[in-house]
């Protein structure tokens, strides 16, 4: 039987246009995997272990047996004293940046890295406030705590400086961490801020202003600017414009209220936002001017915070939304109002709210190797949003800020505790704003969110981070991590039973 | 008389019966009206006969917000005539829908109605030169087409001018600019004017009017209120905000399938825009469609064409090209925002050569502004579809999926509100006659006093208020027991 062959020159013109079709394909992948790359994304700082407070150390303390009387003080210091170690060991050679370890988001390695300094700032600056020690013992020595603030304030803000942030634009991830250190700043007004000279102070709110002045998204970041320049303003360095432009910043605002204390979030709606954005900036707008807004800012924290006190029990809280690393800030809007009005609510139910929260989390891995972990319990690339990186989950903090700024003017930590709402008995309740229903049973401590909007839908699953993901972010050198929103915020319910993800309590040294 | 300044009026600047603060179309129609009812009336322009380097850039300011608006010294215009000078003659009456509330929730009645206005419209109509006006014609159940008419466009500087230098009753001085009042017992008796040389004076009149610009007005009163302790405006909650522009975007293109049923107008036009009701039922607020001929070259029109049956494809040819879609007509809009308190006029860190603070424009779109032109053009598209006319291509920004485009036209520099009319004091700053709540003598003109805008271009109810505004003062002065009568101008043909 005979064989017919193609031409030769058929088959060498077939291998040419093959070849040509995988060069293209090549340099078309690699021009899109430099378009889409993000700064420094295959680089990872290494985590270390904690050798001056051990995370076991915390773990143990935050799950000790006690009594009424709560947690008290101590095992705040100890985890304060671990996180700030790790802001330590993670510091970089500018000290305004702080290389933690874990997955980088998509605004870059150096923004991370800001981030690792913008968002423990506050906690620093209130845990110095509260008499803090200033001395933080390290692995490679007691570090001084304000020494170390001062000279990344200085450095972030200097343009001549190899640790400058940058200069804050539109949209700016900066503005976020812009109102970070500015709070940074008013907690430490007593402490860091009389280390500066007049020039340094001048460049720093320059900086500050910069970020002030820009334009933001609707939802939370319109408030970030209205903070800033209240803090621009406390050191007196405001203006008649930039005022003017952060009150319409802040009226733009308020026409996301919804009822009942609650704001709505962008793009998505009700969520914990409100608790760890909304209501905790607002907070410390009123706290830097108590005359801003009072008749608003006081009334819709204290209804807010009223309703919300229900989601905490010993059981952990029924977690939705997004952003959910930044879960241990989760009590700080009824720590916030138990400040406001704590005849409604009493600092003894904020500091239970406080301590149930932190030991739930921290039993489960939320603070290893001197840092938040990414996720629920531990890191969880599945439920960590693209633009959440290795330092981003100290906002977790939020709740700590507030407790070590209340330690300020009372004995906040040794408030007799008083027991939550489902430690005192079974309960229903109801927020008609954002159509939610909070179920507690005394008996098993359990607690059930339901969302009205969403009743009747199929609970969508967790979609798991996966190797296709680990291909694609190899491919874009930038997170490709999976879209839960439909899991995150369209089940009709989320309860501390069948939490997100199920949690292992970490074993015990 | 015309003068180059106030000192070259002479003996003339003395008191009159009205002072008018500003040359554009409000303050000419109004001076021009008082005139002919027999009042004396001495008009300050801050600018010059013609366009002035020095004297525009004391508009020059920032806006706050987004998306950007033209630079304020470009949008407007210092000088005698105003923005009359650059402006394009569209006009239209606002729809009696426009002076009450469309929708729940949304502030945009006035405390008058269109039985206030239209007593004037037909002396606007001769003012501006303009045809008449043709009622709306039904397009389905939920839209109606509508006729604008064009204006030559009238330059308010070149058609009063001759007739304000033989006038014996009105005068108006140049170079004159008003930067405060001083105020006794809740009425102005001076107007405090400055020269480009840096010299003070004072004007005496029995009624202050300002119509210094949408932006200006505001501007001015805010200055004021600081230099006198809040004595100009005594309630001032309301003073720069309710700011207004008329968005104006291209929404997207229209493959047309069968035979256009419109005939476009002079400027190659179909104006639709909703009724009363649908915008009730589907909560908008009004607009105004427009339907343009897709200008194309022949290739291009070729390439469109097959483009058009492969929009998707076509899209990202022609964007590669930096080029946009367009089949068949081009759909553009102009659209009324809602009134919010914090779209306003402020005043900014910079002054201007005079030592005044400059203007700090806070002006935001925000998701509602997406919602109306987004549900209009639904309505229409429904429409296109029922009848086989064609079919809508929307653009992506209306969906929310990108933001509002920068690169169109934006706004239609129209700017309205920031003394907005009321009734409660805490919601605007005139009343319903455009007196300033709690002043017995200070009035305002143009269209800062708008509580809403439609989307009709503003010049001929500027007109409108304007002449109503002549007629009220006239009679409030006879009622002081001047002897002048009331305007008589409904109806009136001038030599």
């Amino acid at each position: 039987m005979s064989r017919r062959w193609l031409p030769r020159w058929l088959l060498v013109l077939i291998g040419l246009g093959l070849l040509a079709a995988l060069a293209v394909a090549i340099a078309g992948g690699a021009w899109m995997r430099k378009k889409s790359a993000v700064e420094g994304f295959g680089e990872r700082a290494s985590a270390r272990e904690m050798s001056a407070h051990p995370a076991a150390s915390v773990r143990q303390a935050f799950t000790a047996p006690t009594g009424e009387a709560g947690l008290g003080r101590a095992p705040y210091d100890l985890v304060g004293g671990h996180l700030l170690e790790g802001f330590f060991a993670y510091r970089g050679d500018s000290p305004s940046f702080a290389f933690y370890p874990g997955e980088p988001s998509w605004h870059g390695r150096r923004i991370d890295a800001e981030e690792g300094f913008s968002r423990i700032l506050p906690f620093a600056a209130a845990w110095l406030a509260a008499g803090g020690d200033d001395r933080i013992p390290t692995a490679t020595g007691t570090r001084s705590l304000s020494a170390a603030l001062r000279d990344g304030l200085l450095s972030g803000t200097d343009p001549d400086d190899p640790g400058y942030w940058g200069r804050p634009g539109r949209h700016d991830q900066r503005i976020v961490e812009a109102s970070d250190v500015a709070l940074g700043l008013w907690l430490a007004r007593d402490t860091v801020w009389p280390l500066f000279d007049e020039a340094q102070r001048t460049r720093m709110l320059d900086w500050l202003r910069a970020a002030a002045e820009q334009h933001v998204f609707q939802g939370t970041w319109q408030l970030f600017p209205v903070l800033t320049e209240r803090v621009i303003d406390y050191f007196g360095g405001s203006t008649g414009q930039l005022r003017a432009r952060a009150r319409t910043g802040y009226e733009r605002f308020l026409a996301s209220y919804g009822g009942d204390g609650w704001y709505r979030d962008m793009p998505r709606g009700f969520d914990y936002y409100n608790a760890w954005g909304m209501h905790y900036v607002l907070f410390w707008i009123d706290q830097i001017d108590p005359d801003w807004d009072p008749g608003v800012i006081r009334p819709r924290l204290v209804e807010f915070a009223d309703f919300f006190r229900h989601l905490f029990g010993p059981q952990g809280v029924p977690i939705m939304g997004r952003s959910l690393c930044y879960r241990l800030a989760l009590p700080a809007p009824v720590l916030a109002a138990s400040l406001i009005a704590p005849e409604r609510i009493t600092p003894g139910e904020g500091m239970r709210a406080l301590d149930a929260t932190w030991s739930y989390f921290i039993a489960r891995g939320a603070v290893e190797q001197g840092r938040i972990t990414q996720g629920i319990c531990g890191d969880d690339l599945a439920l960590l949003d693209g633009y959440s990186g290795p330092a981003s989950c100290l906002w977790s903090l939020r709740s700590l800020v507030i407790a070590y700024h209340a330690q300020t003017r009372q004995a906040m930590f040794d408030a007799p505790r008083q027991p939550l709402p489902v430690e005192r008995g079974d309960f229903v309740v109801r927020a008609e704003a954002p159509g939610w229903t909070v179920e507690g049973s005394r008996a098993d401590g359990h607690i059930r969110l339901l969302i009205e909007a969403n009743a009747g839908a199929e609970p969508a699953p967790i979609r798991a981070y996966g190797t296709g993901n680990l291909i694609r972010e190899w491919l874009a050198q930038a997170p490709r991590r999976p879209d839960n929103g439909s899991a995150l915020y369209g089940r009709p319910e989320y309860s501390t039973a069948a939490p997100l993800s199920a949690c292992e309590i970490r074993s015990q040294p | 008389m015309i003068a180059e300044s106030l000192p070259a009026l002479g003996s003339r600047s003395g008191r009159h019966d009205v002072c008018v603060i500003g040359s554009g179309p409000a303050g000419v129609t109004l001076a021009d009206a008082l005139g002919r009812a027999g009042l004396s009336v001495i008009v300050l322009e801050a600018g010059r006969s013609g366009w002035d380097e020095k004297s525009q850039a004391v508009y020059e300011g920032g806006h706050f917000g987004g998306p950007p608006l033209l630079p304020l010294s470009v949008s407007r215009l210092r000088q005698f005539g105003g923005a009359s000078n650059h402006w394009g003659g569209w006009c239209l009456p606002l729809d009696a829908a426009d002076f009450a509330d469309k929708i729940d929730g949304i502030d945009t009645a006035w405390p008058i109605g269109i039985a206030d206005l239209e007593p004037w419209l037909p002396e606007a109509v001769r003012l501006l030169e303009l045809p008449d006006f043709a009622a709306g014609v039904a397009f389905g159940d939920a839209l109606r087409e509508v006729s604008f008419r064009y204006s030559p466009p009238v330059n308010f500087a070149h058609k009063f001018g001759d007739e304000f230098r033989r006038s014996e009753r009105i005068d108006v001085a140049l170079d004159s600019y008003v930067t405060g009042f001083d105020v006794e017992d809740g009425r102005i008796v001076h107007a405090r004017v400055r020269d480009s040389g840096g010299a003070d004076r004072r004007i005496a009149a029995r009624r202050f009017v300002l119509c210094a610009g949408g932006i200006e007005n505001s501007r001015l009163l805010l200055w004021a209120n600081v230099q006198s302790g809040g004595r100009v405006v005594p309630e001032p909650a309301a003073l720069g905000r309710y700011w207004m522009e008329h968005p104006h975007f291209t929404l997207g293109h229209v493959l047309l399938e069968n035979d256009f049923p419109f005939e476009f107008d002079e400027k190659g036009t179909v104006f639709i825009s909703p009724t009363a009701a649908a915008m009730r039922e589907h909560r908008l607020l009004n607009i105004g469609l427009r339907l343009h001929p897709a200008k194309e070259g022949v290739t291009r029109r070729l390439i469109t064409e097959l483009a058009c049956v492969a929009p998707g494809l076509g899209e990202k040819v022609f964007r590669r090209f930096g080029k946009r879609l367009v089949c068949g007509l081009l759909l553009r809009a102009s659209w009324e925002q809602p009134p919010r308190p914090y779209n306003r006029v402020v005043l900014g860190d910079k002054v201007d050569a005079f030592g005044i603070p400059r203007t700090d424009l806070h002006w935001y779109l925000e998701d509602f502004d997406r919602r109306t032109p987004s549900a209009a053009a639904r309505l229409l598209g429904a429409e296109f579809a029922t009848r086989r006319i064609g079919r809508l291509r929307l653009e992506r920004w209306l969906d929310g999926l990108e933001d509002f485009p920068e690169d169109d036209e934006i706004g239609g520099n129209h700017h309205m509100g920031g003394t907005r009319m009321s009734r409660d004091p805490r919601q605007g700053v005139v009343d319903a006659d455009c007196r300033v709540h709690g002043m017995g003598n200070l009035y305002i003109g143009g269209s800062s006093v708008f509580p809403s805008t439609g989307f009709a271009n503003p010049t001929l109810t500027i007109v409108q208020l304007a002449l109503r505004l002549a007629d009220h003062l006239a009679r409030s002065l006879a009622r002081d027991g001047e002897q002048h009568g009331a305007l008589r101008v409904r109806g009136e043909a001038r030599s």
